[in-house]
């Protein structure tokens, strides 16, 4: 269930676990992602914080221990597979599509 | 009506909306904050799953004085579980930090509404995630509407047992009831068709690729104000059925007794469990089986036939006016029986805005233990100005013995119609405005059926 859900990432779900590929707490990821998309991408806190609970729930993310009161993630092997699979997707899509969009 | 002035610093509104109307709550605070009050705390009625005892009505706010202002609000619902792990930077801290360092300050929350605010329009909104949003919306919406409909279900169910025509038609508890519930019915359909015919645009949208549309606080405000006025009456009737039925049927004790078992049992769940499941199991589990106790003793005990018990010969526990042998309009001594038997009468009216009835039952015994039946009469009256209530009256009454009562012109009754059952010697009588069913060991002769026509026709 919770893998069929996540069958295709949305953008900010790409971003998110993208900047987890670096262990690092809730709040950070949102500047994170929004310098990693170059300020185009902005997830809100309520979203985000939703994600993390799925991402976790279906073990794409982990929890680690951290000193203070912040709870700091990371991406999983789980959650790399399918970071890859969604950038294989999106390198597809580009390459497939790079002759034709030439042409215009 | 509902609005509660508190002091001038203060006030506190109430206002209904569903789920997906959540952001005209945010165009209503963002008026209200411009006129100079500022949202401070957020309260739904009752605890949430059984947060209404019809559908859910809404919440209360309570707005604190500050200098107008333009402010703009997040208003969203979120399914952040309350305390988890037990650690003190729980999931509830976790949430407002991220909001918080995105620019919004809590302000307060109640259920799954959380509401948060901002004096910049730029503030990055806290859910960016349509799908999400719908989908959250979607469940509880479901669930809530779900739930209020069983609670509707279980509401009526004490009216659908039991109940005979004429018990209905007599009572004004009974008509003015169904009423209630047929209105709180369409409404929570209503409710249901709104949430649906909107999700469905707005999965659409979210398809397409635009925005959704979501209610505007102008829709909601019209809706408000039919809300107000259904749980006014509905709240006034509860205030009627308590007072009249309740209180003056004695019921009060055994009813007060458990509603206060019922709202002890849920806050020692409440407090039991940490679960929400276990905690809405335990909660739902108690409301049914209270309301299901409620229910038989209600209904064990005349409440919903609005009939005034009257007995002759114990004193009833749950009467509350008795009548004497000698008080109702026939009894078994006005056919000549033996003076020195022991009599039990018992006798029902009961009256209502469509029509009203008289049943009286009439034993006479010739031992003192009241074991050894002499003689009966029982008899019933049944009056209305409308002629379909009789008709309806007189069907139920002739199929409820089918075939044992028959036609009959050979007789003394001067009624336009006459049914005998020869088995039961008994008549069906069909007046002008009103039915007459009499039975009894007694000779149906010229006088006796006179005196009981004379009698029985005033009333």
């Amino acid at each position: 269930m919770a893998r069929k859900k996540f069958k295709t990432l949305t953008e900010q779900m790409y971003y998110i676990l993208l900047s987890l590929t670096e262990p690092c707490c809730g709040i950070d990821i949102m500047n994170k992602v929004l310098s990693l998309s170059n300020q185009r991408i902005q997830v809100g806190p309520g979203t985000l914080y939703t994600l993390l609970g799925n991402f976790q729930e279906s073990g794409f993310i982990q929890e680690i221990p951290a000193l203070g009161r912040k709870r700091n993630y990371t991406i999983t092997d789980l959650g790399k597979k399918a970071l890859k699979t969604e950038y294989a997707r999106l390198l597809s899509m580009v390459n497939d599509s790079e002759k034709h969009i030439e042409k215009l | 009506m509902l609005d509660i002035m508190r002091n001038k610093n203060k006030i506190k509104r109430f206002m209904s909306f569903q789920l997906h109307e959540l952001e005209a709550v945010k165009e209503y605070l963002e008026e209200m904050s411009l006129k100079g009050w500022m949202i401070e705390k957020i309260k739904f009625i009752g605890n949430g799953y059984n947060s209404n005892f019809i559908f859910r009505s809404g919440a209360y706010f309570t707005f604190k004085k500050i200098k107008p202002q333009k402010l703009y609000f997040s208003v969203d619902s979120y399914g952040i579980p309350a305390n988890s792990f037990g650690s003190p930077y729980n999931s509830l801290n976790e949430f407002i930090d991220y909001c918080t360092n995105a620019g919004w300050k809590y302000i307060c929350h109640d259920q799954l509404i959380y509401i948060f605010c901002s004096s910049s329009p730029n503030t990055i909104p806290i859910q960016t995630d349509d799908n999400i949003k719908l989908e959250f919306t979607k469940k509880s919406e479901i669930k809530f509407n779900l739930i209020n409909f069983i609670f509707l279900l279980l509401t009526c169910s004490p009216f659908l047992f039991n109940v005979s025509f004429s018990d209905y038609i007599t009572s004004n508890t009974l008509i003015l009831s169904s009423i209630l519930i047929t209105i709180a019915t369409f409404f929570c359909i209503y409710n249901i068709l709104n949430f649906g015919i909107w999700y469905k645009k707005a999965k659409k949208s979210l398809e397409i690729g635009s925005n959704i549309k979501y209610k505007t606080y102008k829709s909601v405000k019209t809706k408000n104000i039919s809300t107000k006025i259904l749980t006014s009456l509905i709240l006034l009737f509860i205030a009627y059925m308590f007072v009249y039925e309740v209180l003056f049927k004695r019921l009060f004790i055994p009813c007060f007794i458990i509603f206060l078992l019922t709202l002890i049992t849920i806050y020692i769940c409440s407090k039991l469990f940490i679960s929400k499941k276990e905690k809405f199991i335990s909660i739902a589990t108690t409301s049914i089986c209270s309301i299901f106790i409620i229910g038989i003793i209600i209904s064990n005990s005349n409440f919903i036939n609005n009939h005034e018990i009257i007995s002759g010969r114990t004193p009833n526990s749950l009467s509350f006016r008795f009548l004497r042998h000698d008080e109702v309009p026939i009894n078994v001594d006005d056919f000549g029986i033996n003076q020195y038997t022991y009599k039990d009468t018992q006798a029902n009216y009961s009256k209502s805005i469509a029509a009203e009835i008289l049943e009286c039952n009439d034993k006479s015994f010739s031992d003192i233990k009241c074991e050894v039946q002499d003689h009966y009469i029982t008899y019933s009256v049944f009056h209305s100005k409308y002629q379909w209530v009789l008709d309806h009256y007189l069907s139920d009454k002739l199929s409820d013995n089918t075939g044992e009562f028959s036609k009959t012109y050979d007789t003394f009754w001067s009624a336009d119609e006459v049914y005998y059952n020869e088995k039961e010697n008994a008549y069906i009588m069909v007046y002008n405005d009103s039915i007459v069913l009499f039975s009894g060991d007694i000779n149906y002769n010229k006088n006796n059926i006179r005196f009981i026509e004379s009698q029985l026709l005033q009333i």
